[in-house]
């Protein structure tokens, strides 16, 4: 009984004397992850897409969805939960269709493809699609929006509209109209027709170097289209100028 | 016996050993004094870019101070080089040598024309192993990035010479750089350096510089003076033809970087190109209007800068512009006072800066053929543009052969065949300076660094350049000119590179 209290307290002492040997774990915070939509001003929190301004021949085109994840990437494939909410006037399979909802192995972000189609009912209306990120088994939704009250953007939400008329770019007000005057569907129709610029609610693609060539484009179109046909005259009955 | 040694031996070796991790090191230690080092280049600062012409030899003689000399025999080198424009960071660094002195040609393949390197020296005391370190930052250029330009017009197209600051004449200079690749087609007509760097998207921001020809252009690289592109790739939309007359770029006051460029066609048109620290493409766009909506112009190659806006010259309205980014606009009504800038009814034969900072001389010549001198300012403390405009007591000078404003002193000189005058703005008085050999035509004159006047001569198969030393006075040192060279062919235009 006593050698077998000497062995007991032998090993308890080598236990004691190796514990100090073994590397503790870092102490980390470990977050679900999370996975939302990516909106600065380059994709801001809905796209507005016209087939009006593409060729008559363009049948289908695609837009796409930014999205970003929380937490650290990791060494497989994720899939991402989006839901179409019930607000949603676009049909999947007939006015859109999307693409592989992944996250890319090793990728904090990934660019989820809309294929858009070109339909006869889109002349006269237009159809909205409204995402909503949702729980999946790889992510859970991301955050919901940047707590500022100039400034607040939800990041779960992203909506597309999809038209086949002209529509004036959400942009237009704030930073076309400078370049461009007054907005009006004729005038609008002639600039995309001079410039074959479509991507008017891209702040990348309406840079004042880009809208200074807009502006000098158009204005030399509009007189050499005057010398021949005599003034430009809009939808409303007045006569299109540039600034 | 084993009870005894597991009991009274191994027990307190066990316990002792667990123990043995509470002891606090009281760092009981004996140091000694190690051979220190200091590396010292001469002449040269750390982080500094020191620059070199390339196909030059490097060489450098360090001076190394030891705390123990003895070591001098233990010393090893290493002379390294890596990359340091940002472009390449990611190159591996390179040894170039290991001897004391280091002795290298600054050529491919350890230093490529415009580069920027950083080279270090590693001393290493092999006996402790400690090693110090020098560096200095590089710049391989040629040598031509200062100095005189002359853009000639020879019988195999255009080229340019250049005089450098150590009063060497290099010929050819263009087409020894360039080699098969010829300046552009047709005959050289200008070229157009800026001073501050433009940010246009269009290679690296700095100085840029332009040769305009007759049926092209093309953008060199302003450090290798190496070809970039031709002017297509500056416009959004190219014209059918690029026949430039200038491409200009203009720096508000104050700035210190292009912010609109201005480019001029044969026909007089104008474009502009929007440049500036915001992302995109910043390119040419289409013909500028007027302020009528009409292309009905005809703009001449100058272009002046007022403190915050280009202005140009039209000689088929005979009027005044102001170049923007969308159109050309007109002078508000309150701009003038002495000629109504937006109906001057005369020709302009020539402009640019006057002697006082943003004021400027329009040398104009009504329909009776009698000249005029327009004087223009832009001060912030008054809307008016104009000061006055006089007849000249200039003779000769509407059949003028060359002609350029002093920005120093109150004149302007012009040529008429081989003599050339210097008309006092202040006085309206002209005095003939200066007579060229018989045979030989002034066709150039530019001002250059040091109030130093070029002087372009062609007698039918030669140019030939002249300096002429001009006092702040506007008066010829001695009379005459300092340096002549020759061996040009027809120079179309002198600029000078700084």
């Amino acid at each position: 009984m006593k050698t077998l209290s000497i062995h007991i307290l032998y090993s308890t002492l080598l236990l004691l004397a190796f514990a100090g040997c073994k590397k503790s774990e870092k102490l980390m915070y470990r977050e679900d992850p999370r996975v939302y939509f990516s909106k600065y001003a380059t994709n801001p929190d809905s796209v507005i897409y016209s087939f009006a301004i593409q060729p008559d021949n363009r049948m289908s085109d695609t837009v796409y969805l930014t999205m970003r994840i929380m937490g650290t990437a990791t060494d497989y494939d994720r899939e991402i939960g989006l839901a179409i909410a019930d607000t949603s006037t676009a049909v999947r399979g007939y006015h859109f269709d999307l693409g592989d909802l992944v996250m890319p192995a090793n990728q904090y972000e990934t660019r989820i493809p809309v294929v858009l189609y070109r339909k006869p009912g889109l002349k006269d209306s237009l159809v909205t699609i409204d995402f909503t990120v949702v729980e999946s088994k790889d992510f859970k939704p991301g955050y919901d929006d940047i707590p500022s009250t100039i400034y607040k953007k939800t990041r779960l939400q992203y909506k597309v509209v999809l038209n086949d008329y002209l529509l004036k770019p959400t942009r237009w007000d704030c930073c076309l109209a400078s370049y461009l005057g007054t907005y009006s569907e004729v005038k609008f129709r002639f600039v995309i027709q001079t410039t074959g610029k479509t991507d008017w609610d891209d702040a990348l693609g309406t840079t004042p170097g880009i809208m200074s060539y807009v502006s000098q484009a158009v204005r030399l179109a509009l007189y050499e289209y005057e010398q021949v046909n005599g003034p430009l005259i809009d939808e409303n009955g007045e006569q299109v100028t540039f600034p | 016996m084993k009870r005894i040694v597991l009991r009274y031996i191994s027990l307190p070796v066990l316990l002792i050993a667990l123990l043995t991790g509470c002891y606090k090191d009281k760092g009981n230690y004996t140091y000694h004094d190690i051979n220190e080092i200091t590396v010292i280049l001469p002449g040269l600062k750390h982080h500094q870019d020191t620059i070199l012409n390339h196909g030059d030899t490097l060489r450098l003689t360090p001076e190394i101070i030891q705390t123990m000399a003895q070591h001098e025999n233990a010393l090893k080198f290493e002379w390294g080089i890596f990359e340091n424009s940002g472009a390449n960071l990611a190159a591996p660094p390179a040894v170039i040598a290991n001897t004391r002195n280091l002795e290298v040609p600054l050529t491919e393949p350890n230093f490529s024309l415009g580069g920027e390197y950083r080279l270090t020296l590693k001393v290493t005391d092999t006996i402790t192993r400690v090693s110090a370190f020098a560096m200095i930052n590089l710049k391989v250029l040629n040598r031509f990035s200062q100095g005189w330009i002359f853009l000639e017009d020879l019988p195999g197209g255009g080229d340019f010479s250049m005089l450098l600051p150590n009063g060497t004449l290099v010929h050819n200079v263009y087409s020894s750089l360039n080699p098969g690749i010829p300046m552009g087609n047709g005959k050289p007509v200008k070229i157009d350096l800026t001073t501050f760097n433009v940010d246009d998207g269009m290679g690296p921001y700095t100085q840029k510089i332009f040769l305009c020809n007759e049926n092209s252009g093309v953008e060199l690289d302003f450090q290798k003076m190496t070809r970039m592109w031709n002017f297509d790739m500056l416009f959004f939309n190219p014209p059918a033809t690029i026949q430039p007359l200038t491409l200009n770029w203009f720096s508000a006051a104050g700035t210190t970087w292009g912010s609109l460029g201005v480019f001029i066609d044969k026909n007089g048109k104008v474009y502009s190109a929007m440049a500036g620290g915001f992302p995109g493409q910043k390119k040419f766009g289409a013909i500028l209007l007027t302020p009528e909506g009409t292309p009905d112009y005809t703009a001449t190659r100058y272009v002046l800068h007022a403190r915050n806006y280009p202005f140009i010259y039209d000689n088929q309205q005979q009027r005044f512009y102001i170049v923007g980014n969308a159109a050309l606009t007109g002078f508000p009504a309150n701009a003038s006072t002495v000629a109504d800038l937006n109906n001057v009814g005369m020709e302009l034969m020539y402009m640019d800066k006057a002697n006082v900072e943003y004021t400027f001389n329009a040398v104009l010549k009504d329909n009776t053929n009698t000249p005029h001198l327009l004087r223009l300012q832009s001060v912030t403390s008054s809307p008016e543009v104009t000061v006055f405009i006089q007849p000249m007591n200039a003779p000769d000078i509407i059949h003028h052969t060359a002609m350029v404003s002093s920005a120093v002193s109150p004149h302007i000189f012009y040529g008429v065949g081989n003599q050339l005058y210097r008309h006092e703005t202040t006085s309206n008085t002209t005095v003939p300076v200066f007579t060229f050999p018989a045979g030989e035509e002034l066709i150039f004159l530019k001002f250059g660094p040091g109030n130093t006047m070029a002087a372009a001569t062609w007698n039918g198969t030669e140019s030939k350049v002249y300096l002429f030393k001009i006092s702040l006075m506007g008066e010829m040192e001695n009379g005459t000119y300092s340096e002549v060279h020759g061996g040009f062919g027809r120079i179309v235009d002198i600029a000078y590179k700084q």
